[in-house]
């Protein structure tokens, strides 16, 4: 479904795009493996680190810990009983502060041989268990959605900060040119809380804001030229010789050649691009491990299948949202609402893990599991829980991470984080380290004030890394 | 020379042309030695003798005007320009041809390119002062207040929307941006400006336009569900506090909320005592619109009813209240913690000023419902009954009520809540003060009448703002013009004038530019007449940088030319608009529109969530801090929204009708567009271009062939660097 055929592509070589005959990529009709990076230089990188990319896959809505990996017997006998008054009460969105405990139904195991605890939801993602670094002890200050899918973004409850993978983005550049470094995908049409700005630049220039992805159709909005072939490249080749001339006389304006070769990568970026989302190039056995065969989970699993094929070709940052618009949120009836969610990413995270693996991909792809906050031990609506962002559960792997381990605790009700507290400000701090950046010398002045993602208050956990 | 400059600008006089003290040669370098020194003895938390010689926070004074040999300035701004060029064996660059002058001085003041029309009469009109009229003309048009608004809104974080999840609109938001609008066309003086923004409540109570100012104190965002209510009331007076050092002091001291500044002599104290002069705001949905002459006579009855009355409506909220906050559909009391449920519970009168505020921003949460009343008890139901009918029998001693104006900002009450540093031992309350550096004592607190119940807090901050030794205010605002008459600021940091800023390219033109701006009234026309009619700003832009140039001033921060500019997001918006003619320029304000219609960008909703993809795709602010520089980029992503999406087809398209059906031949067409969009006649190379793609073009199954052809054109021109760059 090339927009653009390659026969196109050189056709239009007189644009300017010299270099078309050097670029590896252009000649290649298939990416296949991840030989195509170019050898781009990681232009700020403070440290050596094995993670290139990060494949963030973002619950947005807030999973419950105490359902998935930090099992918590206690609110299983306390079941329908009051929070003692031994525990500190927290300000909750709804305030279900005094609402009765609400037990867990799962049965659990613990797996591999590490013996990683996690619940019957997730049995796929089980397999890998050995691979995972769970952080038990994630703290947020954002008690309601907004303010805590922007904190777990940019650093930030409030607004106008770049976001990680924008910080990512500008410390370590792009390693494929035509495509855009960092890039988002949904899962359904809802809007993911606060919209673009949650991968967006904030203060930075846009080249880094997050990019976002159709997984069907148009990948990239406005990718498709409204004009048939033949004409579309008269257009641009008008464009080109009048630009030139422009140019001609002004020749020591950067900014000018640089719009130039915006048009170009544009250009490029119609052809690489629904190459790149292809998953038809994949074999069967491929879609059938990611679930693509099955109805829950096609669009999650294809999403992953993506990713994979994105970390392939070089892009750097990569975020998918499952529930985007806040369906993990399960203020009332957890049970029906989390075991359809778990169904839907199960599978597909647990073949995103072993196919990068097999591809010998997880050592340099850094995955990130987890929402903005986790649930309440409290209920609500009987059957539900309300927002915890005071101990909640993320976990990583690949990318330089020791796996098969458990970090940090929370209490025994699974409500306030106790040991190793990992502040979302730690976890950017913590992340940015795994990627050979350092978030201390990570900087961008903005107004004059240095500025960084962990607004100068993350420390790095290197329990993390191997 | 002296002569003639005196004749011409009359201030002159006064000023010593031919001072008897020589100027170093390499002044400059002596200030930035200076400069180097004052900042060696920092020490965080402590203020030393060098940071009192921080060139900030002198005072403004009139520098002396630098002399030069040559006959090329026009005015005193040029001098200093000159000067430092001369210090660079740099010479400036030849005045700019009128085409390239017009096309300039239209897009700074009013945002557009002139028309062909408008082109052509400037270009016949050869009296000697055409330009000059020119840029009056241009300043006493209603569209330079829309444009130059624009630069304003971005420094006040202005948007329309709550920023968060729900990202609620509001529908007021738009009154401010057209006081704004006002604001600039009638060069309202900028310290009356201040005042009302900063406390037109306390400074000018009956006049609607002043009250509207304090919308600048609502441009927060605000999440209409966040349980924690102190939270996002700290939240909402740290984003006041640091605006506003940012916007009027072009100080950050966002670092200082935290710890002492680790690289200015701003203290952590120094962001509580500015923070202490807005402690007392509140919200206000119900704010009157009456002189001090009038509150006091309302207000003197209402005591007086308020007093007669006062037991009767305690009993009547004790009955009332609970009932009414209980009882709602959405069941949003149930949801704070007993503390706030407490302070919302309170009869307003027993409420401490710091438990209203959090009171009333709680409230905002509880849709409480018209017929609650039918869930009180019967028992307590006639009892209400007896209290209200007795209640009536007072009511001929209430004062008539007074037209009143929604989303602006008063004081709580005349005793604003304590101040404190979060976390600190010490409980002292912080009182209200001006930057340690600049005047240690706690500030002399403004007198306010007493029927405004106010503090006089932000009236007192208003004033030390604008007294004429306030070193800041003057020249932050005096860089602000100049910033956006020439792409960067004289301190091209204009909201950080501290060490982590820029140092001013030329420190003795800021000061000179704030000393007039300060002498002439706070006139901003005052000083956009002075620069666009200096030789600096008449300087061409299309000429090539020597090697000498290229070496020492790349960035051309000595303005060896004028430097070429990159259209905003706006100037593109609107200008594709005026050349095809859809633009609607008649109506001045009113409430925002989509993108999709046709008024100028200013007046596109801005929603911090969802905000215009064209606007924000080339760079607008978000809106949820203060941003003082547009961040220029070339992203394939604004290619190919411009290139391949709807709305730039469709205006060309729309561009292409009008050529067609104006024009009957091909070479004609091409040579009005071209005049249209770059304001200049095609070369012969342009137009055969042009002719051959026109031909080309056409579209064998195209109904419309001409027009498709002409629209692509027209789509091309509008894509090209040509009309996106200004030289």
């Amino acid at each position: 479904m090339n927009l653009l055929s390659r026969s196109d592509l050189l056709k239009y070589s007189g644009l300017g795009l010299g270099s078309l005959a050097l670029n590896p990529l252009a000649g290649a009709t298939q990416a296949q493996n991840s030989s195509l990076r170019s050898n781009v230089l990681e232009k700020l990188k403070h440290h050596p680190s094995k993670a290139k990319s990060v494949i963030f896959l973002f619950m947005e809505g807030g999973p419950s810990q105490l359902d998935l990996f930090d099992p918590k017997p206690l609110i299983n006998k306390l079941d329908g009983q009051q929070v003692p008054k031994s525990f500190k009460v927290p300000i909750t969105a709804m305030g279900e502060y005094g609402a009765p405990i609400l037990g867990s139904k799962r049965t659990w195991k613990q797996h591999g041989e590490s013996g990683q605890w996690i619940s019957d939801w997730l049995p796929h993602t089980a397999t890998m268990a050995d691979d995972l670094a769970v952080i038990r002890s994630c703290v947020s200050d954002g008690i309601n959605h907004a303010g805590g899918v922007c904190q777990m973004n940019t650093g930030s409850i409030l607004g106008g900060r770049p976001s990680l993978g924008a910080w990512v983005s500008y410390g370590l550049g792009s390693e494929n040119h035509d495509l855009p470094s960092f890039v988002v995908m949904k899962d359904r049409k809802d809007q993911v809380i606060n919209g673009p700005r949650s991968w967006g630049a904030g203060f930075r220039p846009a080249t880094y804001q997050g990019v976002e992805f159709e997984t069907s159709g148009e990948p990239i909005r406005f990718l498709k030229p409204q004009a048939n072939e033949q004409r579309y490249l008269a257009k641009l080749n008008l464009l080109r010789d009048f630009n030139q001339n422009h140019y001609a006389s002004r020749n020591d304006d950067t900014e000018l050649d640089a719009r130039i070769k915006s048009y170009e990568l544009a250009y490029r970026m119609q052809s690489v691009a629904p190459e790149a989302i292809d998953i038809n190039l994949e074999p069967e056995y491929i879609k059938t491990m990611y679930g693509l065969d099955q109805k829950e989970t096609k669009v999650f699993g294809s999403n992953c299948l993506l990713a994979r094929r994105l970390v392939e070709r070089g892009v750097r940052f990569i975020q998918l949202y499952s529930g985007s618009g806040s369906k993990w949120d399960a203020h009332s009836n957890i049970e029906s609402n989390h075991s359809g969610l778990c169904k839907q990413t199960d599978q597909p995270i647990a073949a995103l893990l072993k196919d990068l693996k097999q591809r010998g991909l997880l050592e340099s792809t850094l995955v990130i599991w987890g929402g903005e906050f986790g649930r309440t031990p409290m209920s609500e609506k009987g059957n539900g829980r309300d927002h915890n962002p005071t101990g909640f559960t993320m976990w990583m792997a690949g990318g330089g991470v020791k796996g098969g381990q458990t970090i940090g605790a929370t209490d025994e009700l699974g409500l306030w984080a106790t040991e190793d507290k990992m502040h979302v400000h730690d976890i950017h701090a913590s992340v940015l380290n795994l990627m050979g950046l350092d978030h201390t010398k990570l900087i961008f002045h903005h107004k004059g004030r240095p500025e960084r993602i962990d607004l100068n208050e993350g420390y790095v956990n290197h329990k993390l890394s191997s | 020379m002296k002569n003639i400059l005196i004749a011409l600008f009359p201030w002159i006089a006064f000023l010593s042309l031919e001072g008897s003290n020589p100027i170093p040669k390499d002044r400059h370098h002596q200030f930035l030695n200076q400069q180097a020194l004052a900042s060696k003895s920092f020490v965080a938390g402590k203020i030393s003798d060098g940071d009192k010689k921080w060139w900030a926070f002198q005072a403004v004074t009139l520098p002396q005007l630098p002399k030069t040999d040559t006959a090329w300035a026009k005015n005193p701004i040029d001098l200093f320009i000159e000067s430092r060029l001369n210090e660079a064996e740099l010479k400036p660059a030849l005045a700019a041809g009128k085409r390239e002058l017009i096309r300039r001085v239209y897009y700074d003041l009013i945002g557009l390119p002139p028309t062909p029309e408008q082109i052509t009469a400037f270009l016949n009109d050869k009296s000697s002062d055409a330009y000059e009229r020119l840029v009056d003309d241009l300043l006493n048009s209603p569209l330079y207040g829309e444009r130059w608004a624009q630069h304003w809104l971005d420094v006040v974080r202005y948007s329309e929307s709550d920023g968060y999840r729900a990202d609620g609109f509001r529908k007021e938001a738009y009154q401010y941006r057209d006081y704004i609008v006002n604001s600039f066309n009638q060069d309202k003086p900028y310290d009356q400006f201040v005042h009302e923004q900063i406390a037109g409540d306390e400074y000018d109570p009956g006049n609607k336009d002043a009250l509207t100012g304090t919308m600048y104190l609502r441009h927060w965002i605000y999440e209409y569900n966040q349980r924690d209510v102190k939270m996002q009331w700290d939240i909402i007076l740290n984003d006041v506090t640091e605006t506003t050092a940012d916007a009027f002091m072009g100080m950050s001291v966002a670092c200082a909320r935290c710890h002492n500044h680790k690289f200015d002599p701003i203290m952590q104290q120094d962001y509580y005592r500015l923070q202490s002069f807005f402690q007392a705001i509140l919200p206000r949905e119900d704010q009157l619109i009456a002189d001090v002459e009038t509150r006091k006579n309302y207000d003197e009855k209402l005591q007086h009813w308020e007093n007669v009355t006062r037991d009767l409506r305690h009993q009547i909220h004790n009955i009332e209240y609970p009932v009414l906050l209980e009882k709602t559909s959405d069941n949003n009391f149930s949801k704070f913690v007993d503390e706030i449920k407490d302070m919302m519970l309170k009869h307003p009168d027993d409420r401490s000023p710091y438990e209203q505020q959090i009171a009333q921003m709680a409230l905002r949460q509880v849709k409480t419902e018209s017929k609650f009343l039918r869930y009180v008890p019967l028992d307590q139901k006639l009892i209400l009954d007896q209290l209200k009918e007795k209640l009536d029998t007072y009511q001929h001693l209430k004062p008539k009520p007074l037209p009143s104006m929604n989303f602006v900002v008063s004081d709580v009450g005349p005793i604003a809540p304590p101040t404190l540093i979060p976390d600190h031992k010490d409980k002292t309350p912080i009182q209200p003060g001006f930057l340690n550096i600049l005047d240690p004592n706690p500030a002399v607190i403004a007198k306010v009448d007493s029927s405004l119940h106010s503090t006089g807090r932000r009236l007192t901050l208003a004033k030390w703002l604008t007294q004429k030794n306030n070193p800041l205010t003057a020249r932050v605002m005096a860089n602000r013009i100049w910033q956006h008459h020439f792409k960067q600021g004289i301190v091209s940091t204009p909201n950080n004038f501290g060490r982590l800023g820029e140092l001013p390219t030329h420190p003795e033109l800021l000061d000179w530019l704030a000393f007039q701006f300060i002498e002439n009234g706070w006139s901003m026309k005052h000083l956009h007449r002075l620069i666009c009619n200096s030789a600096t700003y008449r300087q061409t832009a299309q000429v090539l940088p020597t090697p000498l140039a290229m070496k020492t001033d790349p960035e051309n921060t000595l303005l060896w030319r004028y430097p070429a500019l990159r259209l905003d997001a706006e100037q593109i918006r609107d200008s594709v608009l005026l050349i095809n003619g859809k633009l609607e320029l008649s109506t001045l304000g009113g409430p925002s529109v989509e993108g999709d219609q046709f008024r100028r960008s200013l007046y596109v909703k801005k929603i911090r969530n969802t905000p215009d993809l064209l606007l924000s795709r080339f760079n607008t602010p978000e809106g949820f801090k203060s941003s003082p520089t547009r961040n220029i980029t070339n992203t394939p992503l604004q290619s190919l929204l411009l290139f391949n999406s709807n709305w730039p087809i469709q205006q060309s398209e729309t561009m292409a009708k009008q050529l067609l059906s104006a024009y009957p031949s091909n070479p004609e067409r091409v040579a009005h567009l071209f005049n249209f969009v770059y304001g200049r006649n095609p070369t012969s190379k342009e137009t055969q271009l042009s002719l051959t793609f026109v031909e080309q073009q056409l579209d064998p199954e195209s109904e419309h062939k001409e027009l498709t052809s002409f629209s692509d054109l027209c789509h091309i021109l509008i894509n090209s660097n040509e009309f996106m760059n200004l030289y």
